[in-house]
């Protein structure tokens, strides 16, 4: 880890302003952030935030509304990802690793084809089928998935959501990213199963020193999961800090709220033995 | 504190307002807008029809199959009746049986599909099953059958159209109830201890109408065409002029006069597609993902 | 104070059946065989994940949906015999708050026709006094009438309608309310703001709280009792300090495994006291612990 000082991914000044209704809406405003390669960033926010909006600039995947303004500069190793054009950012996803996972699963599988095609749409680079099969197998298995190969021959309804999610993230892993931006990842599945996803996001990021963004409105997930954490209020990072100077001396009131609102529902006091 | 004029006037500010941004959302769908001028002008057209006839609808007089000219802006027919006038007096006609029977339809098939929607169990499978037998013969076949064993009478006629689309109606109604019947705030009124008639006309209805407005317009286009299709095959009332009865007249002089056939057809095109546009503006409206804006950034 | 409210015993609700061809019974218990009982001012949780038939236990308790067997009464009175005036006494005195503030409000209903709605149906205002019971209710709730009676759904933020939600429930005064994952869908600092108010409403009007949840935190905060539900069955109850603090049962255990924790310290702590107990990989140990 010699390039250290050197950012994989690096914002600076990113504006998202967004016209709703006729209304300027300034959901990115002015935004600084960095991930150094083999970090779990955390974005933490709430609902309007712009948390998620930043998330999708950052990756030019903006949804379907109309932009006001979108300024700024993304870059992806050195290159501006606002100024690629579409064949670059997708060569970019494809094989130099900038890959992304939502928040609902399902609606980012298709319900017609079984998980093997679907895999092997992500693994199209490699040679044959046995490559595939094989590349395929390992993603899963490497996602806490040990039944790969019948997992491979399911439909994703057959599935459970943790499964779903962590298909998701194994797709997400077949062009060998460097970094990995997770959009609310667990908020849609169960806390047994959301503890399983965070636990194989952890070990991703430990074990192949994948890089992470996760947007999140879950401290605890953060707390869980990340070394840096940018706090987003309003379109702007109101802090930024390491992980354990964020939550024991918070500088900023909004962060501190956040803290005590999290404090107070993850108030243990039946608990208290088992922490 | 009694409600005092002032929250009166504001209350009724608040719904003028209300409506008043209901049109100019309309007016910001791609046809919305279009659909429902082209639907003002027809009606408004139709309803001051004296005003802007020359002759009643049945009155003779001028001579027989001229071509449009300044003197009969859309020409005579056969009859020597001035088009312009017949065109306007039909207008009538053929928007009433748009507007009535896709009114019927609404009421037969709005209280089918609500009922069965809201209460399931054995009364909705009953009232599907007669849905489904209704839908299965075709709108023309019902229509044909109760017009030759009825006669061509004009309301009959109405009534008959209706009977012919409402399953449609009812269909739809019936999906929006079932879904919106588990929605969490029918649960909470039902919680609450409100009457079933509050439920179903306070709380599900309005929740279902743009739905429904969508659905009701299609059927006033399918009604007019229906209708259309009735005249052109001679089986409508001949004491009362619509665009289908002046088609089927006109069609015979197809070759000396084309006025004749053209400018009902192309009313009967206007109409339906005012009906249509508005139906797509409506959706486009309470539904804005069915709008395809072209994406900024591509993924 | 123990009086119970409600008690269901052996409630059992099956989905799908018999076609009518005969054949195999194809049906599932999404609640299959359980008893509880809900006592004045107590606040039971509920606890269980997607597809533990909660929310189906919820409905059925506030008599939406009847159960395929068994019986729930209230006051001792079986629901399943209820005349009219008994089911008004009932919904009068047995409230729902739901998960999504959003789906649980009326989207073309203003706020105040919502709380008239409930008030005039049971009585408790005249339409002389219907704004001031109005405005109280809103306060209540800690919004301010002027402000918010004349809004719709669409033009507040997801905790303002969740408050006005709990308004709803409130306004015809009841002895228990049944909340299903009241904050799930909430923002955390909201989530906070919400269960302070039920926590404030409950202690200040003895009432009775059932609480459907799938956040040990929130649970832990809150309730008196717990039940722990999987797959349709209780498989433990027992008073929160008990069931939390000492599970008996290899669910519970992996529910609060599964808990995190907004302490970044002690996360990594737990997590390596758990690694050390448990082998190298604890998920694989909590998908073996699940029944």
């Amino acid at each position: 880890m010699s390039d250290v000082a050197q950012p994989l991914l690096s914002a600076r000044n990113v504006k998202v302003h967004l016209r709703v209704h006729g209304r300027i809406v300034k959901a990115v405003d002015g935004v600084d952030l960095d991930v150094l390669p083999g970090q779990c960033v955390g974005i933490v926010g709430e609902s309007g935030s712009g948390k998620s909006t930043l998330g999708r600039a950052m990756t030019r995947l903006l949804p379907n509304v109309e932009i006001a303004e979108l300024s700024g500069s993304v870059k992806f190793c050195g290159d501006d990802v606002l100024a690629m054009s579409s064949d670059t950012m997708r060569a970019l996803r494809r094989h130099r690793g900038l890959s992304m996972v939502f928040q609902d699963p399902l609606s980012y599988l298709n319900p017609t084809l079984r998980i093997e095609r679907q895999m092997a749409e992500s693994l199209r680079h490699l040679p044959d089928r046995r490559a595939v099969q094989a590349k395929s197998v390992e993603l899963l298995q490497q996602v806490g998935l040990a039944d790969a190969e019948r997992v491979l021959g399911l439909y994703p309804h057959e599935l459970s959501g943790g499964m779903r999610q962590r298909v998701l993230i194994a797709m997400a892993l077949a062009p060998d990213p460097q970094i990995l931006v997770a959009d609310e990842p667990t908020t849609a599945l169960d806390a047994t199963v959301q503890y399983q996803v965070i636990q194989t996001l952890r070990r991703l990021n430990q074990e192949r020193n994948l890089a992470m963004l996760i947007i999140t409105h879950d401290l605890g997930m953060v707390a869980e999961l990340c070394d840096q954490v940018y706090v987003m209020h309003g379109g702007k990072i109101v802090e930024a800090a390491d992980v354990f100077t964020l939550f024991e001396a918070p500088k900023h009131d909004y962060t501190a709220s956040l803290l005590a609102a999290a404090r107070r529902l993850h108030q243990t006091k039946a608990l208290g033995g088992l922490a | 504190m009694s409600v005092d004029a002032n929250t009166i006037g504001r209350l009724q500010r608040s719904r003028k307002s209300a409506s008043l941004d209901l049109l100019r959302r309309l007016f910001r769908t791609r046809f919305g807008g279009i659909g429902l001028v082209i639907l003002m002008v027809i009606t408004l057209l139709s309803v001051f029809a004296p005003l802007f006839a020359t002759t009643g609808p049945l009155e003779l007089g001028a001579p027989s199959m001229q071509p449009p000219s300044g003197q009969y802006l859309l020409g005579t027919d056969s009859l020597g009746r001035d088009l312009r006038s017949v065109m306007l007096y039909a207008g009538r006609s053929s928007l009433t049986i748009g507007f009535c029977a896709a009114a019927m339809a609404f009421l037969i098939g709005g209280t089918v599909g609500a009922l069965a929607g809201y209460f399931r169990g054995p009364l909705a499978a009953v009232l599907l099953r007669i849905t489904d037998l209704f839908h299965t013969l075709p709108a023309i076949i019902i229509v044909l059958f109760s017009v030759s064993l009825l006669g061509a009478n004009f309301w009959l006629q109405v009534a008959a159209v209706a009977l012919a689309i409402w399953p449609i109606e009812a269909r739809i109604v019936y999906g929006q109830f079932i879904t919106l019947s588990e929605r969490e705030f029918v649960l909470a009124a039902r919680a609450a201890g409100l009457s079933t008639f509050h439920i179903i006309f306070r709380e599900i209805l309005p929740n279902a109408l743009p739905t429904v407005i969508v659905q009701v317009s299609l059927d006033a286009s399918t009604a007019i065409l229906i209708e259309a299709g009735l005249g052109f095959l001679g089986l409508s009332d001949p004491t009362v002029p619509s665009w289908g009865e002046m088609l089927n007249r006109g069609q015979e002089y197809l070759e000396l006069a084309w006025w004749m056939s053209v400018f009902p057809g192309a009313a009967i095109c206007v109409a339906v597609l005012g009906f249509n546009l508005f139906a797509d503006g409506v959706t486009e409206m309470f539904n804005p993902r069915a709008s395809a804006a072209p994406p900024k950034l591509e993924g | 104070m123990s009086v119970p409210i409600i008690t269901g015993r052996a409630i059992v609700k099956s989905f799908g059946g018999r076609s009518w061809f005969g054949g195999a019974d194809t049906s599932k218990r999404a609640v299959d065989t359980i008893d509880l009982d809900v006592n004045e001012g107590e606040t039971l949780a509920i606890v269980g994940e997607s597809g533990s038939g909660k929310s189906t236990l919820a409905r059925m308790l506030l008599g939406l949906v009847k159960p395929t067997s068994g019986e729930i009464a209230y006051y001792g009175q079986a629901m399943s015999g209820f005349s009219a005036p008994d089911w008004a006494k009932f919904r009068k005195s047995v409230q729902p708050i739901f998960q999504d503030p959003a789906s649980s409000l009326n989207p073309r209903m203003r706020v105040d026709t919502t709380l008239a709605n409930v008030l005039r149906r049971h009585k408790l205002a005249t339409a002389a006094t219907m704004d001031s019971a109005i405005g109280e209710l809103l306060a209540s709730v800690g919004l301010d009438a002027t402000q918010f009676h004349d809004r719709y759904p669409h033009q507040l933020s997801g905790g303002q309608q969740q408050r006005i939600a709990i308004a709803r429930a409130m306004a015809v005064r009841p002895k228990l309310i049944i909340a299903d994952e009241p904050l799930s869908s909430l923002d955390m600092s909201v989530q906070a703001q919400i269960l302070d108010l039920l926590v404030s409403l409950k202690t200040s009007r003895n009432l009775g709280l059932v609480l459907i949840s799938h956040d040990l935190n929130v649970v832990d905060a809150i309730a008196d009792r717990v039940i722990v539900m999987y797959l349709g069955k209780v498989v433990e109850a027992g008073p929160t300090r008990q069931v939390l603090g000492n599970p008996a049962s290899d669910y519970t255990r992996s529910l609060l495994a599964a808990k995190l924790v907004a302490d970044p310290r002690l996360a990594r702590e737990r997590r390596l006291a758990m690694e050390a107990a448990m082998g190298k990989h604890p998920q694989s140990t909590i998908q073996g612990a699940s029944p």
